[in-house]
């Protein structure tokens, strides 16, 4: 079986409140899905509804191929799950908590959690209720990734945690990868989606608006453009696809969605110092796709 | 200087927001003080009543007096017995002990509550961010608890002065406000108490202990004081120095003077630690480190024991010591019942039958009373189970390879052990008891009375997990509400004709009175295949619907 993780027309709906739309989404065994989306986007209610904590309106998902609602248990042997907050029994320490969660998931990989321990600077002999908002995130990533499970959904899993922290669970997700784990990983960090996922899948509204890879998504945004000239910079704005053009001095700057042939024309006749063009970031791309939207509505 | 576009930003400007934390702790001490007060001063005026009603004469009343007042098992509960021949003497007697020690508990677990509880899950942090310190922030919240206090004071004079009234209690109005004063001291100084333990203690919980476990010193000595030579020991504890009051029969007020000298002690140097300590940081501080002992933590069934065993064991010695202590009064009450007609019939009539000895008729009320606190125990222990759920603890099993039958079962299971354990050691319990005092009852008819009391507690646990699984947010108060309802009803069919409709939605008058009769098992058997079923309708709906986080 090549699919870790299938849903066929999932939707949940709160009486006429529509949380999520039905909802056909594929994730491959080995790969990182981004689950990218605004708050209130339904993120969470996908996870949910996946991990059958709360059931669909309609539809249905899969878990290497067992239907996650009809035999969730069975369902949850292959996987593990990273929540943005837990509560956690406040009189156990990380310790007992760990070896409670390791053993309800009913795998641990005991060598790997010391590691992930020692990694992520977790001091476990202390009581839960000592620990702060970062440290007890620590006890879900170690509780998760000590169980080698074959698939990990994460929700917002670096909440809390600080850059180095951050670093070290990227570095935990690229080991699970290369050990042939799936993970989908639901973030608001767009940095972090962009360093880790293989495709991004993004989220409005409870609707599916976008579903692919990065280079695949990079069309949804300009080109971001920066020229040098030696005189005053030749006059663009006539040229189609070009927006945002911006003159100080000798240097422009603008943005083109479309071929780039004509604009270059332009510029070879002008004696152009320096040119640079850069592809947008996930955070621009996020950007372009809610960005207008809240413009206009701040208009 | 600003450098905000005044002409943009409105800024709306709140009066006092520097007692913010005043109006809400007091607010919440409101709502106590009035259940609390309400619950109270009901129990009083009915007890009050019956003791007028039926003790009419000065041989009644001396008749009481013998057997009750001398009674060192009696004393040891209640303290010592003056004047139990006036309504004032009887009520002091009878009230003073019990409204101090539910008005202390109840203080304790408010104000920890309010003062560390509020600081345990970061509300505290909150306020302190406001415009207040730490040692104001505390000042404002023992003001905002006095409102709790000064309604608990107001239900308490409300229901002294009706008692005032009544026919045949010769009290003035004023002896009704000392007795109310009194009868408020307790609240107030466990109040103070539980203040200074909330700064002492890292966590809500260890503080509420530190502040019972005072509660316990000097109850216990109040209660060395009573039964003993040692009558010096009254003067040293606060609770023997509400003793030393004596509203009603020998009013003391000089007394007041120790005990107004020990809240402000208690408060003032709650006030000037919480200003010296750093929030979250404790003065005794348990270790925040410890070696681990995994032992039982590795399924639903063994963290539930784990994370449950103190207080299922609190509520296992509750059952016992209640029906231990009925069981030794059982004998000197009688005596005292022996030849007033008047109670005999109330007896038996709450009791359901008329063709038994006032023993069993007593043992009958007594065990009717564990079935009230057993049904308790099953819709607190519901209560948290829904509480698992809200606050998010129920995830932890539920994302993992944990079934949600696996675990409501496991937590299930632990509950009816308790409720059966419960039934069991009430029977011995009680047996025990009576057995202290030469009475004639057998273990075995005790022991069947005990397992009768877990009928109703079983069938209130099922419709708990009924209204978990169908309207998991009015959990709590489905279930509170059947018990408070069945109770209430029963009540006032002793005294009034209740149609049989009403009657029989009431649990507790489907189940018989035993000792006073044979447990009734058809019905037994009937109650529990019923609470089966609703444990069933409950337990599917739970496994169908959403997890209903807070």
């Amino acid at each position: 079986m090549d699919v870790a993780i299938e849903t066929k027309g999932l939707s949940k709906y709160y009486g006429k409140t529509m949380a999520l739309a039905p909802l056909n989404l594929s994730v491959k065994k080995g790969e990182i899905l981004g689950y990218l989306g605004p708050n209130g986007a339904g993120k969470t209610t996908t996870i949910r509804t996946m991990l059958g904590l709360i059931k669909p309106t309609s539809g249905r998902a899969e878990i290497f191929g067992v239907e996650s609602q009809k035999d969730t248990t069975e369902a949850h042997k292959h996987l593990a799950y990273i929540p943005g907050e837990s509560a956690f029994w406040p009189n156990l320490t990380g310790e007992e908590t760990l070896h409670l969660l390791g053993s309800i998931s009913g795998q641990v990989d005991k060598k790997y959690k010391e590691k992930l321990i020692k990694r992520f600077q977790f001091d476990p002999s202390k009581k839960v209720r000592t620990y702060s908002k970062g440290n007890r995130q620590k006890i879900n990533i170690i509780a998760a990734l000590m169980t080698r499970a074959d698939l990990l959904v994460m929700d917002e899993p670096t909440a809390g945690l600080d850059p180095i922290m951050e670093q070290a669970f990227r570095e935990s997700a690229l080991e699970a990868k290369a050990n042939g784990q799936t993970i989908f990983l639901s973030s608001h960090i767009l940095e972090e989606v962009e360093a880790l996922c293989d495709r991004v899948a993004i989220l409005r509204h409870g609707r599916l608006v976008e579903l692919g890879t990065l280079e695949e998504m990079r069309h949804l945004s300009a080109l971001n453009i920066e020229v040098t000239f030696t005189a005053t910079p030749p006059k663009i704005d006539h040229i189609a696809g070009v927006s945002q053009v911006h003159v100080i001095g000798h240097q422009l700057t603008c943005q083109l969605r479309g071929p780039i042939e004509p604009l270059l024309r332009v510029f070879a006749a002008h004696n152009p110092q320096t040119l640079l063009s850069r592809e947008p970031s996930l955070e621009e791309l996020f950007l372009s796709l809610y960005g207008d939207e809240e413009v206009r509505k701040g208009k | 200087m600003t450098s905000i576009d005044a002409q943009r930003i409105h800024v709306t400007k709140l009066r006092w927001p520097t007692t913010v934390v005043r109006r809400i702790i007091a607010k919440r001490a409101f709502r106590g003080g009035l259940l609390w007060g309400i619950i109270l001063g009901l129990y009083m005026l009915s007890k009050a009543d019956s003791y007028i009603k039926y003790y009419p004469t000065v041989a009644d009343r001396m008749r009481v007096a013998v057997t009750l007042g001398s009674n060192v098992g009696v004393e040891a509960l209640l303290g010592v017995a003056h004047r139990i021949e006036t309504v004032g003497g009887y009520a002091t007697w009878n009230f003073l002990c019990l409204v101090t020690a539910v008005g202390a508990i109840w203080a304790i677990l408010l104000t920890t509550k309010n003062l560390r509880g509020e600081e345990d899950n970061g509300r505290w942090e909150l306020f302190l961010a406001g415009q207040t310190t730490a040692r104001r922030a505390t000042m404002n919240a023992c003001w905002g608890l006095m409102a709790g206090l000064v309604t608990f004071f107001v239900c308490m004079a409300l229901s002294a002065s009706v008692i005032a009234h009544i026919h045949g209690a010769h009290m003035t109005m004023a002896a009704s406000l000392f007795f109310a004063v009194a009868l408020t001291c307790g609240a107030a100084e466990f109040m103070a108490v539980a203040a200074l333990a909330s700064q002492l203690m890292p966590v809500r919980a260890r503080a509420s202990e530190l502040a019972a476990a005072i509660f316990g010193v000097f109850y216990l000595m109040r209660l060395v004081a009573d039964t003993t030579s040692a009558h010096w020991l009254l003067d040293i504890s606060p609770l023997g120095w509400i003793e030393r009051l004596a509203p009603l029969y020998g009013s003391d007020p000089i007394w007041l003077i120790p005990i107004s000298l020990f809240i402000a002690v208690c408060a003032g140097v709650a006030i000037i630690l919480s200003g010296r300590r750093d929030l979250g940081s404790a003065y005794i501080s348990d270790k925040d480190s410890v070696k681990p002992r995994t032992r039982l933590l590795n399924s639903p069934l063994g963290v539930s024991f784990r994370l449950t065993r103190v207080t299922s064991l609190i509520w296992l010695v509750v059952f016992a010591a209640t029906a231990f202590i009925y069981g030794l009064l059982a004998k000197g009450a009688v005596q005292s019942f022996n030849e007033t007609a008047k109670i005999q019939k109330t007896l038996n009539q709450l009791a359901g039958t008329s063709h038994v000895g006032l023993t069993l008729a007593f043992l009958g009320i007594t065990f009717f009373f564990i079935m009230i606190l057993t049904m308790f125990y099953a819709v607190t222990a519901i209560g948290h189970i829904r509480q698992d759920e809200a606050e998010g603890y129920l995830d932890n099993f539920l994302v993992r390879p944990v079934g949600r039958l696996q675990w409501l079962v496991a937590r299930i299971s632990l509950i009816l052990i308790v409720i059966v354990l419960g039934g069991l050691i009430s029977g011995i319990g009680a047996w025990a008891g009576e057995a202290l005092q030469a009475g004639g009852v057998s273990l075995h008819t005790l022991l069947l009375a005990g397992i009768n009391t877990t009928v109703p507690a079983f069938l209130i646990m099922c419709t708990g997990v009924f209204a978990f699984g169908c309207l998991p947010r009015l959990t709590n108060f489905l279930s509170y509400g059947l018990v408070a309802w069945s109770f209430l009803i029963t009540m006032l069919a002793t005294g009034l004709n209740i149609n049989h409709w009403l009657l029989d939605t009431s649990i507790l008058h489907q189940i018989t009175f035993a000792p006073a009769t044979s447990p009734n098992w058809r019905t037994d058997w009937i109650m529990c295949v019923v609470g089966l079923m609703l444990f069933v309708i409950g337990a599917v709906v739970f496994n169908r619907r959403d997890i209903e986080t807070e």
